[in-house]
């Protein structure tokens, strides 16, 4: 077999030849990229006392009203500047999945909140510690879930998942149960944006049902995520007997107040409007 | 940038063109998009600073990142949509176009990058040695050891013939 440096030229053309230019790599698309990056730049220098206040403001009783307060919850390290980068995921930050997420969830077997702690890498690329706040559908169990993330594109790295989803950033997991090793689809797992460039969760055609042991300000948060308008009567209720049901974009979550002496259930149990504004 | 093309422009004549020759330093299309988006997105950041033409620039960067990835990340597992490609025997010298591919899979990362701006993006030895950093020299060293390591392959059975340089 003899070669020359044109059969060089045509091996190397032709095999790069079904090349698709995707619309991440359109001129908008890196502008705004590009943009994000002198953001994460020019606040990675004062991240660290950001998140230091966050954790302080979000103490419940030292700051302010619940509504007023940032979502980060006590305890939970804040989110590294810039958000989440969506590109990761095969839906790469457009819509997430053509199923609503209110189907989602009720044929999930576990609907929790909370954060990422971290991802074993010596697990494979895909086992994310995930520190679980609230049970919005399915039984409490371990507060440290390793969950498996898919929807990955092809080729991400660990390193990249790492970059792309920072610890501390906040996760709703629509999960199904398989002893300790849950299976998340990537497009099911809903991440925060916390600067709203591209939002990851579109609202929801259909009402989120769930039953659980979620608070009120998870509800709140949960009904923000699905880009819907939240009306709780108690937004100082403690951690609550559980989120009910969610019919025709009504829930019914119970709330019990401030008070610590037992109410009925009926006073302890409070609906709440999610509707699309 | 004053008198230098607008980045939009750019962007949008030379995304494939970029993307071509990621994928020949990657090859793999999936990585090959996000090195380009790294490569431009780090380019617009520098784009005031760009006071010719950004091929070199951009190709520059495109190939150091290639590299830098290639230090750091994990390459243990190599998830792919597809089969590895099988040869088709019926057809005359596609079965020889492999086996080239894949002995130029097993280039250094050098080499096969200076392989790629040679005789891909069809540049002189000269503008071959800017991107990579090195002198020119040493840029034909590259490729000399590359097609010499080429010739010596296993599974090429003759002597890869060398034309005249240019």
């Amino acid at each position: 077999m003899t070669f020359t440096e044109n059969d060089l030229r045509e091996v190397l053309a032709g095999r790069s030849a079904d090349a698709a230019v995707p619309a991440a790599l359109s001129a908008e698309s890196l502008e705004r990229r590009g943009r994000a990056a002198r953001r994460r730049r020019r606040a990675g220098a004062v991240a660290a006392s950001v998140a230091a206040v966050a954790v302080a403001a979000a103490v419940p009783g030292t700051a302010g009203d619940t509504q007023e307060r940032t979502p980060v919850l006590a305890g939970t390290p804040a989110p590294a500047a810039g958000g989440v980068d969506l590109s990761v995921f095969r839906a790469g930050g457009e819509k997430p999945s053509a199923r609503p997420l209110g189907d989602l969830a009720r044929r999930s077997a576990l609907v929790v909140t909370g954060y990422v702690r971290g991802f074993d890498t010596r697990r494979g690329r895909t086992a994310m510690a995930l520190r679980v706040t609230d049970w919005v559908r399915g039984g409490p169990a371990d507060r440290v879930l390793s969950v498996r993330v898919d929807g990955l594109r092809p080729g991400v790295t660990p390193e990249r998942l790492r970059r792309a989803v920072p610890p501390g950033t906040r996760v709703i997991a629509f999960l199904g149960e398989d002893g300790r090793s849950f299976r998340v689809a990537g497009p099911h797992v809903a991440f925060e944006e916390s600067q709203g460039d591209v939002p990851y969760v579109v609202a929801a055609p259909g009402p989120l049902a769930g039953v659980g042991d979620a608070r009120p300000r998870t509800v709140q948060w949960l009904a923000e995520a699905l880009r819907l308008r939240c009306e709780l009567p108690d937004p100082k209720g403690a951690p609550s007997p559980g989120v009910r049901y969610c019919d025709e974009g009504w829930l019914t979550v119970g709330c019990r107040g401030i008070t610590s002496s037992p109410l009925p259930d009926q006073m302890r149990t409070v609906r709440c409007r999610l509707e699309k504004p | 940038m004053a008198d230098g093309p607008d980045f939009r422009d750019y962007a949008a004549q030379r995304s494939a063109r970029l993307l071509r020759t990621a994928f020949l330093l990657c090859r793999d299309w999936a990585t090959a998009e996000d090195l380009v988006q790294t490569a431009l997105t780090k380019a617009w950041l520098a784009w005031g600073r760009i006071e010719r033409d950004p091929d070199p620039y951009v190709y520059r960067i495109l190939v150091n990142t290639h590299a830098s990835w290639w230090r750091r990340r994990w390459r243990g597992e190599v998830p792919t949509e597809r089969l590895p490609e099988v040869p088709d025997p019926e057809v005359t010298g596609v079965e020889d176009r492999e086996v080239l591919w894949q002995a130029l899979g097993r280039l250094g990362r050098r080499e096969r990058a200076a392989v790629v701006l040679r005789y891909f993006a069809d540049l002189d030895h000269a503008a071959v040695a800017e991107i990579l950093g090195c002198s020119p020299g040493t840029a034909r060293g590259h490729i000399s050891r590359a097609l010499a390591k080429l010739r010596v392959d296993p599974s090429i059975a003759a002597p890869v013939r060398e034309e005249v340089q240019r």
